[in-house]
């Protein structure tokens, strides 16, 4: 625990209410929630424009853009709460991994707000904001497992504790939405690709096109698109005049192979809980991708399958949100593990500490 | 010699090949040099970059692709000797302003610096770099490398064809 925060005011009333705030990403956001799970409010940059599921479509990738915005959307958070800046009891803000210039904004202006409103101020790991949204939605216990699906990251973790989290896989070189996306702008299909690449998939074949699934069938729990990706590139090649029938086949085809790895990983990362634990680990899914109905179908198919729960949080906690990042400051306002006001944003910062 | 003049050009058969040649490029890298990866989504430029990455760090140093964090940081050893590799993506970004506010500079100070799709970023990259152009062969493993750089990077193409 960090020394200044001796003075500040960390008495626990009811409802606790913690500031969230995210600007890792290309978002800039805020909300308030309460530790009696509710999420008082939810405000995300973008929702002013139009809906993205995958999230990183539209880059607002400068630390300028979160500073003109971070103000506003603080503002918003807490007039849509329903409260005032003297009802709060701490600010969270995300401290990494992430862009440099984006954390230091939303961390900076975090500090200022806690310092000046005399209450604890929390770096949290924006992974861990994922990490622990199912117990916000959900009010789930630990253990659990967790696969955690974005344009940015793909990972399986056991979550044991807030703070404990063991890594089981991790992606070898393309994230599960950086695929989507990717092969979206490759067929021509307009922003944003990964949600336009799935609607798309609808009336497109899934069994036209044996595209690889790399990984597939090892023990690990590991991901590796790179391959699947050269693979589409070279079906689109071979192609000439590619037809939209052609396009929503490759679509459907690329997001059955996905969804083949995605199963194979996480069946042995299911197995492997259940060795080490000797019962059933809830399975949660979270992060943007976990917003695509075929992954996530397959994913309620195989959890029926081994006999486990599966729990999606709804997709506006599932994207990039302040909404995680203000329960992950619940969670830790609890355990009394606040941060300094010296804390320095991390770009890289893994969950995994086993 | 003029700078950045077409050094080399010669197929990579698959995969050793690519190892082969980011391995050589690895022992001729100084801090301040930049190496520009360009070519196709799927042609290759990540491998490219995580092979070279992995000489200089360990053979299993997860290098994931840069594409939504922009850059990733490396801190690898050469003869024992630091040596700061920035992984560096700019697929995302759509106007020189946003480079400024990215920290590239500060990055190509600093170490080596490879960067994929380094169009935008052109303006403020020096005039030594080497500029890689990957593209796809008849076979699915099959590449095309163009090499382009000033007399700084022949020694390197000597290496190669050697």
């Amino acid at each position: 625990m960090a020394e200044e925060n001796v003075n500040l005011k960390t008495e626990t009333r009811s409802p606790l209410l913690v500031l969230g705030i995210e600007s890792s990403c290309d978002e800039t956001a805020a909300s308030v929630v309460s530790n009696d799970f509710r999420v008082l409010s939810n405000i995300v940059g973008s929702q002013f424009e139009h809906h993205q599921p995958y999230g990183g479509v539209v880059p607002e990738l400068a630390a300028r853009a979160h500073a003109q915005t971070i103000d506003i959307i603080v503002s918003r958070a807490i007039t849509e709460a329903g409260i005032s800046f003297g009802d709060l009891n701490a600010v969270a803000a995300t401290g990494g991994p992430g862009l440099i210039g984006g954390v230091l904004v939303g961390a900076t202006f975090g500090k200022a707000l806690a310092l000046a409103n005399q209450i604890p101020f929390l770096a949290v790991n924006h992974l861990e904001g994922h990490a622990l949204t199912a117990r916000l939605t959900d009010q789930l216990d630990f253990p659990y497992l967790l696969l955690l699906v974005s344009g940015g990251h793909s990972q399986i973790l056991i979550v044991k504790d807030v703070g404990s989290y063991k890594l089981l896989g991790t992606t070898l070189d393309d994230a599960v939405g950086e695929a989507f996306d990717k092969i979206a702008k490759l067929l021509g299909i307009e922003m944003p690709g990964g949600p336009n690449l799935e609607k798309l998939a609808l009336r497109g074949d899934p069994k036209k096109y044996r595209f690889p699934r790399p990984l597939l069938g090892r023990p690990d729990c590991n991901f590796s698109l790179s391959g699947l990706k050269t693979a589409v590139r070279y079906k689109i090649n071979q192609l000439c005049n590619i037809s939209s029938q052609d396009k929503a086949d490759i679509s459907a085809s690329f997001q059955k192979a996905v969804c083949d790895v995605i199963v194979d990983r996480c069946a042995n990362a299911i197995d492997k809980c259940q060795l080490d634990f000797r019962k059933n680990l809830s399975f949660v899914a979270a992060g943007g991708v976990a917003a695509n109905k075929s992954i996530r179908t397959a994913l309620q198919t195989l959890s029926y399958q081994k006999g486990i729960k599966f729990i999606a949080p709804p997709i506006s906690l599932c994207t990039d949100n302040a909404a995680m990042i203000a329960w992950a400051g619940v969670e830790r306002f609890n355990k009394g593990d606040f941060d300094g006001f010296d804390f320095l944003p991390k770009p890289r910062w893994p969950l995994d500490n086993s | 010699m003029i700078d950045n003049q077409l050094i080399d050009k010669f197929p990579l058969k698959g995969e050793q090949d690519t190892h082969r040649i980011a391995s050589l490029l690895s022992a001729e890298v100084e801090p301040g040099d930049v190496i520009c990866l360009n070519g196709d989504l799927g042609v290759g430029k990540t491998s490219f970059a995580r092979a070279f990455i992995r000489t200089l760090t360990a053979d299993d140093e997860p290098v994931p692709s840069p594409t939504y964090t922009l850059i990733q940081h490396y801190h690898a050893k050469r003869n024992k000797v630091g040596l700061e590799i920035f992984h560096i993506d700019l697929y995302r970004i759509s106007c020189h302003s946003e480079i400024e506010e990215l920290g590239l500079e500060d990055a190509l100070g600093i170490g080596v610096s490879l960067i994929e799709w380094p169009k935008l970023s052109i303006p403020s990259l020096p005039q030594h770099r080497l500029e890689i152009y990957l593209q796809f062969g008849k076979g699915v493993s099959e590449r095309y490398m163009d090499l382009f750089g000033s007399s700084r990077w022949l020694s390197l193409a000597h290496s190669i064809e050697g």
